[in-house]
C-alpha cells in the first residue's frame, strides 16, 4: 500500500484491531484481584488523575502503571503500544491549536504554560488508556462485565457495550473488504474519485450497518441473551482485596497532596 | 422414514413480507416433528433463511400462524421468562452468517455465555466447555479472538457454543457454505453425529452433495417462495427433470 488513503485506512483499522482485540490472561498478582475491587480502584485512579495538576504527579502515576504492568505479567512493549497509538490519532488533534492559544509569556509562537498544559493533558490520556489496558490485560471479559454489574450498572447497559464492541469488529471487516474489493478493480488512482468513493462509502457502511445490527440482534435474542443478561457470580471480596484498594488510594492521595 | 406422533413446528398458511411489499414466503405450510432429518432446499432468494428464523421466534409472519410446542408464537410469546428459557434452552439457530453471533473476545467466554445465562455452576461450565471443544477438536483455540479464526473454525466455535447448552432442536442455514472440501466433510459428521443422538436437525441449504448424507425429508422451496413440494430425500434427489425445473441442477 502507497498512497496516503491506502495507508490511512489501513493504519486504522490495523489500531482499532490492535487494541480492542483481547488476549490471553496470564495468571498474576493482578489476575486474582477482585473484579468489583478493580472497576473500583480504576474509577478512583481516572478521578484522582483528573485533579493531579503537576506533571511529576502524573508521570509518578503513569510510571507506577508500567511497574503494575509488569507485576501483572503483561507484555510491557504490548502496554506501551496500545497505550500509545491513541494519543497522536486523537489528543494530539485536540491539543496542538490549544498551544497558540493559551495567553502567556511567549516564546517561538507559543507559550511555556500551554506547552505544560498541553503535555499535562496528552500524559493525563496517556496515563488514564494505561490504566484501562492493565485491566482489561489482566481480567477475563466476563469478569469485566460481572464487575460493572458490581457496582450497579444495569445490564442493559452492558448489553450494549457487548453490542458496540461486536459491532465497531464487523464493521472494521466490512469496510476492510469494500476497500479491497475497490482496489482490487482500481487500474489507475485519480484523487477526485477517491474521495468520492470515500463519500459512498460510508453511506453504504451506514447501510451495512442497520442490516448488521438487525442480525446481531437476532443472534443475541436466538441464543437467549435478553436485557437480563446472566453473568458469573461475582467471587468474594477478601482482606487482600481491601487492602490492595486502601493501598491504591493511599498513593493516591499522597499524589494529590503533593501538588 | 420413522413415524412420529408430535409436531414440534406447525406452520399454517405462513406468508411473510420484508419492507410490507416484497414476498420472502408464500402462504407455507409444514408440520415438524421430533427426531426428524430435514433439508430446506431451494435456489438462493427461495426464502429458506426467512423460514429458519420463523423457526428460531425472530421473525413474526404477517399472515398464517406458527407453533412451536403446541403454543402458537407471536412476539409476545417471548415475553413470558419462562417460555424464552425453554424455546431457547431447545431451539438453536446456526446463521449464515456466524460474524453476526459471535459476541465474545475469546472464544472461551462465547462457549460459556449461554451456560452461564442458564445459571450453571463455574465447574459444571468448565466442563461442559472442556467436553464441546473436545468433540469439536477446538481446545487449541479456546484463548483465541473468534474474530481471528478462519471461516470454519468460525463455523466449529459458532455450532459449539449452540451445542453447549443441550438442545433438542438444530437449524442450521447453509451450514457447507464457505468451507473447504475437508472442513465441509467434517462438519457434515458432526450434523450426523447430532442425528445418532437423537436431535431434530433441519438444514436449509442448496447444496444437493450434502442433502443425501443429513436428511430423510426434503422441502423444496420455490422462486416464487411456495413450498413445490414435499417428499423422501432419495425420491426428490433422483427427480432430475424436477430439480432442473427448479434451478437446482
Amino acid at each position: 500500500m502507497s498512497n496516503f488513503i491506502d495507508k490511512t485506512l489501513k493504519d486504522i483499522n490495523k489500531i482499532l484491531r490492535e487494541t480492542l482485540l483481547f488476549e490471553e490472561i496470564k495468571e498474576s498478582f493482578l489476575s486474582k484481584i477482585n473484579e468489583k475491587i478493580k472497576v473500583i480502584s480504576l474509577i478512583f485512579v481516572l478521578i484522582f488523575l483528573s485533579f493531579f495538576q503537576k506533571l511529576s504527579s502524573i508521570i509518578i502515576l503513569y510510571l507506577f502503571s508500567i511497574y503494575l504492568g509488569y507485576i501483572g505479567k503483561i507484555n510491557i512493549k504490548v502496554l506501551l503500544k496500545r497505550t500509545w497509538t491513541f494519543i497522536p490519532f486523537f489528543t494530539l488533534i485536540i491539543v496542538i491549536p490549544s498551544i497558540f492559544m493559551i495567553p502567556g509569556k511567549l516564546s517561538l509562537g507559543f507559550t511555556m504554560e500551554s506547552l505544560i498544559s498541553a503535555i499535562r493533558f496528552v500524559l493525563r490520556v496517556a496515563t488514564s488508556i494505561s490504566y484501562i489496558q492493565i485491566f482489561i490485560l489482566t481480567t477475563p471479559w466476563t469478569k469485566i462485565f460481572s464487575g460493572l454489574k458490581g457496582i450497579g450498572i444495569s445490564s442493559l447497559i452492558i448489553t450494549i457495550f457487548i453490542m458496540t464492541y461486536r459491532y465497531i469488529l464487523l464493521l472494521l471487516k466490512i469496510a476492510e473488504d469494500l476497500y479491497l474489493a475497490k482496489k482490487s478493480r482500481t487500474i489507475n488512482i485519480n484523487w477526485k474519485r477517491e474521495q468520492i468513493w470515500i463519500g459512498n462509502t460510508i453511506g453504504i457502511l451506514a447501510v451495512k450497518t442497520h442490516e448488521l445490527s438487525k442480525e446481531v440482534s437476532q443472534g443475541m435474542l436466538s441464543r437467549g441473551i435478553t436485557k437480563d443478561l446472566i453473568f458469573p457470580n461475582n467471587s468474594r471480596i477478601s482482606s487482600k482485596d481491601i487492602l490492595v484498594l486502601i493501598f491504591i488510594i493511599f498513593i493516591l492521595f499522597i499524589l494529590y497532596i503533593e501538588v | 422414514m420413522k413415524s412420529f406422533k408430535k409436531p414440534i413446528f406447525k406452520l399454517e398458511n405462513v406468508s411473510f413480507y420484508y419492507l410490507d411489499h416484497k414476498v420472502a414466503l408464500s402462504s407455507i405450510n409444514l408440520e415438524i416433528y421430533e427426531g426428524e432429518r430435514i433439508c430446506l432446499l431451494g435456489p438462493n432468494g427461495s426464502g429458506k433463511t426467512t423460514l429458519l428464523k420463523i423457526l428460531d421466534g425472530l421473525l413474526y409472519p404477517q399472515e398464517g400462524k406458527v407453533f412451536a410446542f403446541s403454543k402458537e408464537i407471536k412476539e409476545k410469546t417471548f415475553d413470558d421468562p419462562e417460555f424464552n428459557r425453554f424455546f431457547r434452552k431447545n431451539v438453536v439457530l446456526l446463521f449464515q452468517n456466524v460474524e453476526a453471533q459471535l459476541f465474545s473476545p475469546r472464544v472461551e467466554d462465547e462457549i460459556s455465555l449461554g451456560l452461564i445465562q442458564l445459571g450453571l455452576k463455574p465447574e459444571d461450565i468448565k466442563e461442559r466447555v472442556k467436553n464441546i471443544s473436545g468433540f469439536f477438536h477446538i481446545e487449541h483455540l479456546l484463548e483465541r479472538s473468534p474474530y481471528q479464526l478462519s471461516e470454519g473454525e468460525k463455523k466449529k466455535v459458532a455450532l459449539a457454543s449452540l451445542l453447549v447448552i443441550d438442545p433438542s432442536i438444530i437449524l442450521l442455514d447453509e451450514p457447507t457454505n464457505g468451507l473447504d472440501p475437508k472442513s465441509a466433510k467434517e462438519f457434515i459428521k458432526y450434523i450426523k453425529e447430532l442425528e445418532v443422538r437423537g436431535k431434530t436437525v433441519i438444514t436449509a441449504t442448496h447444496d444437493l452433495n450434502i442433502v443425501h448424507e443429513i436428511s430423510d425429508k426434503v422441502y423444496i422451496l420455490g422462486e416464487d417462495k411456495r413450498i413445490l413440494r414435499i417428499g423422501k430425500t432419495e425420491e426428490i434427489l433422483n427427480d432430475k427433470k424436477f430439480l432442473e425445473d427448479t434451478n437446482l441442477i
